[in-house]
Formats: C-alpha cells, structure tokens, sequence
C-alpha cells in the first residue's frame, strides 16, 4: 500500500505539493489527473526520489517502509517503478547491457543470484515482442533516436521486465499512436495483481477506457481537490477543471 | 630550440648520464647501434630533459616530476603464466599470440611460438640488434627528432619487438611489458615494425605492473606501413602507481596505408604518449581514439604531430578523458598541412568528463595549414555526469556507483566502440564501467 501523508515539498525553493494526501492500497490502480503545471510529474518524482526535490512536511510510505529515507536505486529494489513522462536518451549505453544490469542490481539487492544469460536473452525477447519494441531498438542505445512512442514502449518494457510492486505512469500515452495505446495498456494490464498499486497521471480519459482505474483523483495547486471513480474522468472530459478548481 | 645551456642539470639528468657511463658499453648491438647509442646520450647530455619552455611539453614538467633515474633493470623478476594471465585480467583472455617481455627483457616461456606462424617473422630486438643488416635498418628507420626522450630510448634501448608482417595475420599479436615490480629500475624498449604491402594485422600492446615497485618505462615504436596496409592498434596502459610512462610512437605511412589506434590508459603515476605521424604516402589514414581515466593524483599527456606532407590523407584524433580527484590529463595535437597536401581531412577532438571540482584538464588542438583546399577542423569540450541521466539509471535499481559506471563507459565508448575485434572491444568496455568500483 502506497500512503502519502500532508505531503508538502519545494522545488527550486517553490512550494509545489502543499499538503497533498493519497492512498493506494495494493490491487488497486488510481488515476491522477490536473491542469498543467498542477505538480503531477513533481509527485511522482518525489516517490521515485529525484534530486533536487525536497520534502518540508509529511510522509511517503510503501508497504510501511519510509520511501524518503532511501536512495532512488532502493527504492527501485523495494518495488518503485517510474515510466517517466519524458524518458531519456543515454548515448553509449547499449539498451540489452542497461536492460541486464537493471535487473541484476535489484536481484542483487534483494538477495538474489544473477540471471544466466540464455534466461536473460529469452525474457527479455518474449517481453520484447509483446511489447511491439523491435530487435532494431534493443541494438541501439537506449533510447537514443527513439521517436516519442518508441521510448514509451520502452519505458513500460522496463517496467514489465522489472515486475515492480508500485508501478508510477506519468503521461505513458501521450505520444503514442491507437494501436501503441492499445500494446502499452496491455502492457500495464498484464501487472495488474492483488499484490500491486498503480498510479496512472494522464490528460486524457481515453487511456481510462483501457487502464480502468478503481478511482479517479483530481489534482489541482499541489493538493487532491477530488476524487471519484472512474465516471469522474469522462465527467472531466465533458466539462474541464474550471468548475471543480473553482469549488476547491 | 637548445635551451638548457644555463640551466643547473636535475638529479635525473645527471643520473641518465652516470648510468649509460656504466652500462652503455654492455648494451646489446653492433658498431652501428653503438655509435647511435653514443650520439644519442650525447644529445640527451646537451639538452637534457625537456623544459616547460618546449611547446610540446608545456604541461607536463618532467624536469620537476622525474626526481631521479633509476639504473636499467640487470635481470627480469620472476612472472608465471597464471600471474600474468591474472595482471592481464579480461584482456589476458583474448585469442592473440603473445610476445612477452618482462622488466624488459624477452620471456620465450611466456611467448609464442612465432616460428611457424604465418605471415609474421618475429624476434627479440636484442637478438635482432647483433644482426648487421638489421642494424642498417635500424639506423635509417631511427626518427631524426629532437626529442630528449627519443635520444634517452637510443641510448639505452634494451629489448622489444622486431616484427615484420608480410601479408594478413589472422591472430592478434599481443605484445606484452610486464614488471613483476620486485625492484625499482629503468625499462627501454624500442619495437621496430614494418608491414609490408597489402598486409594486414592486428597489434595488441600491453603494459602492465605488478607488485610494489614502480619502474620508469621508456618505450619506443617505429612503426612503418607500406602501401595498401592496414594495422589495427590497441594500446593498454596499466602499470602500478609508482611507474613512469613515456612513450613514443613514431609512424610512417605510405600510399594508401591504414592506422587505426585505440588507446586505453587507467595506469602509472605520470604517463605521456608521444605520437609523431608522417604521411609519406597518399590518401593515407590516421585514426587515433584515447580513452585515459585518471585519478588520485595521476597525471596523463597524449601529445600528437601529425603531419600531412602529401594529399588526401584522412587524420583523426578523438581523446576522451575520465578525471576524478586532483588527477590531470594533457591532450596536445598539432596537425601540419603542407602545401602539397591538398584535400587533405583533419579532424580533432578532445573531451573530458570531471569528477571532481579539484581535477585539471589541458586540451590544445592545433591546426598549421599551408594547402588551400583542406577540411580540418577540431573541438573540445568539458564537462560533469549528467545528474538527469543518473537518476534515470538509479530510478531502475543501478546503485550510484554502476550507474556512474556505465556513465563512464558510454562518455568513452565512442573511443572503444570502432575496435574491430570483439574480443578485445568487449574487454575495454567492461574495464571502463568498472574503473570507478575498482
Ligand atoms: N526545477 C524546477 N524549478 C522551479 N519550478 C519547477 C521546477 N520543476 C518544476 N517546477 C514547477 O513545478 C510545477 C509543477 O510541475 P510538474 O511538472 O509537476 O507539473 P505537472 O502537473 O506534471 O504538469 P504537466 O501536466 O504539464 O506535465 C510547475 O509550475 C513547474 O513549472
Ligand atoms: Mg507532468
């Protein structure tokens, strides 16, 4: 269960989340949506632990655990998993050598032998092919010349790889074409399980009619200013924020 | 460019000296080799070594680093074959014949055998020296350059690799200069090869020290490549802590000839790679790619003069330096294009990535073109680890230290990544992620 508590942090010395409260209990999958600049991508940094970030009030907890007292690589180990809204290119990294190292280290750390490489080959091109990411991409280096979806399909390959316990979405279908939506979904869907939480911050509710989340929040000037179920999202759709902003 | 006249003489150039009064006359060699050696260590007493004043030697100031010369290594410390292969790591497993010198003398135990090999006739250059037409040959492929540690190699050049390839090698060679560190000493090295027309080869070069000692290694290539040719190249450069590097590659290039040369430095308190390339032939092709990590108080210079005297040949030099703590890297290249080279393409680029606030970086690239229809051009750049691309790596589970790790290994990779041979490819860049947890 993912709980953030009267969450308040800065950025470059702005306050950003201000007093911001959520509870994802496994099995479950929540939506975050919000204007622009609302600090959705900011909260999800903040789980994932960015630098730079800075946390005045409040608390970040997984399955009990104090996720703000641990560095970015162990939270990773203990099940964090950001698809970042813009994925980065990493020159001079081959994709299959970041791809093996990422799964050995949380092996690794959660005390586990590395995975043969005849085991590595096989998961990583069953995975592949599910996720419509071609032999091509994994020749290259990460990420690098990936057009915008391609680097989305990537994002979710990692995390379908990594079978993370806290699976973050920032904005996964922006960029992506009706058929990658469709891949990408599947994608998250396979990993839903009792034993999981998800958070999915999109703009737009047609994401929603493949993810279906279990509820709805809306996040407005660094606090959840609504929730719903998943009707709140086509409610949003049809009349914009401006009404429920102006409420708050 | 005498510029010593006044100069009091330093510990180490007064030690030169006394050591060639007292061993020179035992150095291997016939009259001709002796009469070289004699003018050489006459040079060196005239000169000295270089200053700062010396444009090429402006940030690496031996007079001051080199405190003392040690007295040339009377025998070789002992090296088994499991040390050896252990001191060598990733590249100790790599398909290559091997001719292996340790503290500078030839190991036949440890080496090849070279005798029923292919296209290559090998020998020690000890044996090589005795040999009168050799020593012609010496002489004349001997670099008229005034350069104080050319003449220190002259002088008390002790052994090496006399190799001459006559058509493809399919085998890398693998030269290896091992100390087994168990005492202090001078090594000289000279390695004498020609590639003869149309042939093809591979040369793996090796440095690397045990044990506790440090040497002072000077060693010398005079590398000539005949028309149509090609040499892949890969220098690793490993030595203990203690240990001097100078080095000098001297290269000649014919009609049509390839060189292709990557450079991989992670080892010796003080090491300088000294290139002098001459195009002696058209549409020649010079390709040198350095990766040099340094740290602790580590100091690297690759100085390069690559001089373009006929048209169309292609150069590059691509430096790619790795600094933590107060370590400092020296990246020099001047690219002369005579008149005569016209269509001449030169490029240039140096590179570093800082660690650390307190490391120092000196990158010149130097362009002096007499020919008008020419494409040079050059660059360089410094900069820090990516602290976004960081946290992405770690946001998957790569703890700060293999993550920076493979950060390393991509701001390189661009100089490892073009050797053709997998084996040895997959080796440097295995070592370049690891240099940082190592
Ligand atoms: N490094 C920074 N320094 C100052 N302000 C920042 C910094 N990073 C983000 N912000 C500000 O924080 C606010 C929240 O940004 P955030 O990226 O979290 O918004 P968002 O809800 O994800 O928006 P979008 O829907 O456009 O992705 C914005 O006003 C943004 O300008
Ligand atoms: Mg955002």
């Amino acid at each position: 269960m993912l709980e953030i508590k009267k969450l308040h942090a800065t950025v470059g010395g702005k306050e950003i989340l201000k007093g911001m409260n959520l509870t994802i209990p496994k099995g479950e999958v929540h939506a975050i949506m919000g204007p622009n600049g609302a600090g959705k991508s900011t909260l999800s940094y903040l789980i994932a632990g960015k630098p730079g970030y800075d946390i005045t009030k409040g608390e970040i907890l997984w399955d009990g655990q104090d996720l703000t007292a641990m560095t970015p690589d162990q939270r990773a180990a203990a099940g964090v998993f950001l698809a970042f809204q813009y994925p980065m290119e990493v020159p001079g990294v081959a994709t299959m050598t970041f791809l093996r190292t990422a799964i050995n280290s949380q092996r690794k750390a959660r005390g586990e032998e590395p995975m043969k490489t005849p085991d590595f080959i096989k998961l990583i091109n069953a995975k592949a092919e599910i996720m419509g990411v071609s032999k091509d991409m994994l020749r290259r280096p990460l990420n690098v010349g990936f057009s915008g979806g391609e680097k989305k399909r990537m994002e979710i390959l990692q995390m379908v790889l990594l079978e993370p316990g806290l699976c973050l979405l920032d904005e996964t279908d922006s960029g992506l074409d009706i058929d990658a939506l469709k891949t990408v979904s599947d994608g998250v869907n396979s990993l839903r399980s009792p034993e999981r939480s998800m958070l999915v911050i999109t703009h737009y509710q047609r994401l929603l009619d493949y993810i279906v989340p279990d509820k709805v929040h809306v996040l407005s000037d660094g606090k959840i200013i609504k929730s719903g179920d998943k009707n709140l999202a086509l409610e949003l759709e049809k009349n914009g924020y401006a009404d429920i902003v102006n409420a708050a | 460019m005498s510029n010593t006249g006044n100069i009091q003489k330093t510990d180490a150039e007064t030690g030169f000296s006394g050591h060639f009064d007292k061993v020179g006359n035992d150095l291997p060699g016939d009259s001709t080799i002796t009469q070289m050696r004699q003018d050489a260590i006459a040079q060196f007493n005239e000169k000295g070594l270089p200053t700062r004043q010396l444009e090429n030697w402006r940030y690496t100031d031996l007079r001051f680093i080199l405190k003392d010369a040690f007295a040339p290594l009377e025998r070789a410390g002992s090296v088994t074959a499991a040390k050896l292969d252990e001191a060598l790591g990733a590249l100790g497993d790599i398909e290559a014949s091997r001719l292996v010198f340790v503290d500078g003398y030839f190991s036949a135990e440890l080496s090849a055998d070279f005798s029923t090999m292919k296209n290559v006739e090998a020998m020690p250059l000890s044996r090589a020296l005795s040999g009168e037409t050799f020593s012609k040959v010496m002489k004349q492929a001997q670099p008229d350059l005034d350069d104080s540690i050319v003449a220190l190699n002259t002088a008390f050049m002790a052994d090496g690799a006399a190799l001459h390839i006559e058509g493809d090698v399919e085998k890398p060679i693998h030269l290896v200069f091992v100390s087994s560190g168990e005492q202090q000493g001078l090594v000289t090295l000279h390695n004498h090869i020609s590639v003869a027309k149309s042939a093809k080869v591979t040369l793996l070069e090796s440095y690397i020290g045990l044990g506790q000692y440090g040497v002072q290694v000077n060693s010398l290539t005079n590398l000539g490549i005949a028309e149509g040719a090609e040499v892949n190249h890969i220098k690793y450069q490993a030595e203990n802590l203690e240990t001097t590097h100078l080095s000098t590659l001297n290269l000649k290039l014919d009609d049509k000839a390839i060189y292709h040369e990557h450079q991989f430095n992670i080892g010796a308190a003080l090491s300088r790679h000294q290139h002098f390339v001459v195009f002696d032939g058209e549409r020649a092709e010079f390709d040198m790619s350095g990766a040099t990590l340094m740290r602790g108080t580590q100091h690297c210079d690759a100085t390069l003069l690559v001089d373009h005297k006929l048209p169309e040949g292609r150069s590059r030099e691509m430096v790619k330096c790795v600094l933590d703590d107060t370590a400092r890297a020296v990246v020099q290249a001047k690219v002369i294009v005579r008149p005569h080279a016209q269509l001449t393409d030169g490029h240039q680029m140096m590179q570093s990535m800082m660690l650390s606030e307190h490391c120092e970086f000196d990158a010149k690239p130097e362009l002096e073109i007499y020919a008008d229809d020419v494409i040079c051009g050059h660059g360089a750049t410094s900069g820090q680890i990516d602290e976004d691309l960081l946290f992405y790596l770690k946001s998957r589970g790569l703890p700060d230290i293999e993550a920076r790790g493979l950060l390393i290994q991509a701001f390189v990779g661009e100089a490892i990544e073009k050797i053709e041979n997998e084996e040895i490819r997959d080796a440097l860049t295995g070592l370049a992620q690891n240099w940082l947890a190592s």
